[in-house]
């Protein structure tokens, strides 16, 4: 059975792992809600993987029913309208 | 106004000096999709389309003809009106399958399209091995495989277009197949599908002078890599085996000047050869012709990216570059992504991600292997094995098949060392102290193991296993 953790802010939550995730490149620069981050190349696909691997375990969303278009995690909004979308 | 037609006029001068051939198609299409950018995507389909009247290099014309040849075909096979045919039957068929993959995602076999396509095509292949068709019957045969090969992964970004939430109909999809600026030059889909270039497409006036900008500073150091590389092959590896160049040929004819000295570093396949003959050059030789290769492959993969991606952003696409500072990486997949961006992200669509979301998710660091070797392994060999399908005609599917063991071992190394190179990646923090640990290491670690890994780069049917292997052990002093 799939546990899905409750989270009180996602917007906050997935901010951090973003911050932590272009740290790790070496990119310290500060980003909007709007910035590209993946079309950008300042995010890679390994970074996804975590990204992925977040929305999974937090907010029960499955890629392997829903489809997989990297685009939609290509900014924090883009991603807070995936998890804002009804589930497929 | 002006502005802008200078921009274009450098833009064609550019070109030309780049030696393009279809440097008139690409300019009028800039001069259509500049001053008429609301109707950019519609240029496109209407650009790929004249492309196969006007720019017709198709797939694998020589293994046709001499196919043709050898079964006594009709000649009207060979004419460029029926081509031209085959290549619009073929989309339109594409077009059918879209379709229904669109209308029947939950439904088998709809539900996986790039694995049903993937499977008709290899049965197809089979069939046109195997099946008792003769004379023409064999020659149309292998143009559907010829011809459906060199859509597959275009059409693969089409399929994956599905999972939008508001993906393109199918004629404008067709602007992404073989796009103007690509010039019918690659199978790799250069940029990458119609999703990436909606989401890449100036919005404004602005951002599209910007974007063009960009696109023309990238074609004039293409211009400035492509002279580079002239004079760095041509002093390296002499005038015999230098790499081309319009300006610097021109240059030397008209005043009759050459380099005074040239090294004379035999290239890689002359080393090898000799190696295999059983005369090898001394193990140092056979360094600084390792090394020399890699920057010479790189200086090469630039020169081919940068003018394709450079006339994308002055189309009005803030596409990123193909090879970016591939010396800089400090991981061998950061190098796999930097060396040649647009190949690694159909890889990743199409192999990485799919199986990373389907497979092992209880098992972390093994989903990430297994995903990882999908792509840059199984990808990769599909790609290549599908790129060059006139060997399966030539020598028969089996020896086809076995004389892709040296680049089957050559993927197989690349995939497991970018997957341990992003275990890595995921654990290790930030940055080391110091430049010397921090970037100059890793560098030199990252270039030394795509220098060695370039020796079983080869999808060359008929070299032996052993011979790359006696090459690799050349490398070390005193080995003979």
């Amino acid at each position: 059975m799939e546990v899905t953790v409750a989270v009180a802010d996602p917007g906050s939550e997935i901010r951090t792992l973003l911050v932590e995730l272009l740290r790790k490149r070496g990119d310290t620069a500060a980003f909007s809600d709007d910035e590209s981050l993946i079309l950008s190349g300042r995010l890679q696909s390994i970074d996804v993987l975590e990204l992925v691997l977040l929305l999974e375990a937090h907010f029960g969303i499955d890629f392997s029913e829903r489809g997989f278009d990297q685009n939609q995690l290509d900014s924090l909004r883009d991603i807070l309208q995936l998890i804002a979308e009804p589930r497929a | 106004m002006s502005g802008k037609a200078s921009l274009l006029a450098a833009f064609a001068v550019g070109l030309a000096l780049l030696g393009n051939a279809g440097w008139w198609a690409i300019a009028a299409f800039l001069v259509l999709t500049t001053f008429l950018p609301r109707q950019r995507r519609v240029w496109l389909t209407l650009g790929s389309l004249s492309l196969l009247f006007f720019h017709t290099h198709w797939p694998k014309a020589a293994f046709i003809r001499d196919l043709a040849t050898r079964e006594q075909a009709s000649h009207f096979l060979l004419s460029p009106t029926f081509q031209i045919l085959g290549a619009l039957f073929m989309l339109g068929l594409l077009g059918i399958v879209a379709h229904l993959a669109g209308e029947f995602k939950k439904s088998f076999p709809l539900k996986r399209p790039l694995l049903t396509l993937a499977l008709s095509y290899f049965l197809l292949v089979l069939t046109a091995c195997y099946a008792p068709v003769y004379a023409s019957g064999r020659v149309v045969l292998w143009m559907v495989v010829v011809f459906l090969g060199s859509y597959f992964w275009y059409f693969g970004f089409t399929l994956l277009d599905r999972n939008s939430k508001d993906p393109d109909p199918y004629y404008l999809q067709l602007g992404t197949y073989y796009p103007v600026w690509a010039l019918r030059s690659s199978p790799t889909p250069f940029v990458k599908g119609a999703a990436y270039l909606r989401k890449i497409q100036a919005k404004n006036p602005e951002e599209l002078a910007v974007t063009q900008l960009k696109g023309l500073k990238l074609l004039y150091w293409a211009l400035v890599l492509n002279i580079l590389n002239a004079v760095f092959t041509r002093f390296v590896f002499g005038p015999e085996n230098a790499s081309s160049s319009l300006v610097v040929n021109n240059l030397l004819r008209w005043t009759g000047w050459d380099l005074p000295v040239h090294l004379s570093v035999p290239t890689l396949s002359t080393a090898m050869a000799r190696n295999a003959a059983g005369a090898p050059f001394a193990w140092y030789v056979c360094w600084v012709t390792l090394i020399a290769s890699l920057l010479k492959s790189l200086l090469t993969a630039s020169l081919f990216g940068h003018p394709i991606v450079a006339c994308c952003r002055a189309a009005g696409f803030r596409a990123l570059r193909n090879t970016y500072r591939p010396l800089e990486s400090r991981t061998i997949a950061e190098f796999f992504n930097r060396y040649y961006y647009y190949f690694k992200e159909m890889l990743v669509e199409f192999f990485f991600y799919p199986t990373y979301l389907r497979y092992l998710k209880r098992h972390p660091r093994l989903r990430l292997v297994v995903a990882t070797l999908a792509a840059a392994t199984l990808g990769n060999m599909m790609y290549h094995f599908m790129r060059d399908i006139d060997y399966v005609a030539q020598l028969g599917l089996w020896q086809a098949l076995v004389g892709f063991r040296v680049y089957s071992f050559y993927a197989l190394v690349l995939g497991l060392g970018i997957a341990v190179s992003q275990m890595r990646d995921r654990r290790k923090s930030p940055h080391t102290p110091g430049w010397i640990r921090d970037r100059l290491w890793p560098s030199l670690c990252v270039g030394l193991f795509f220098c060695l890994l370039q020796i079983f780069d080869s999808t060359a049917r008929t070299t032996p296993m052993r011979d790359h292997f006696l090459f690799l052990a050349n490398l070390l002093p005193g080995w003979r």
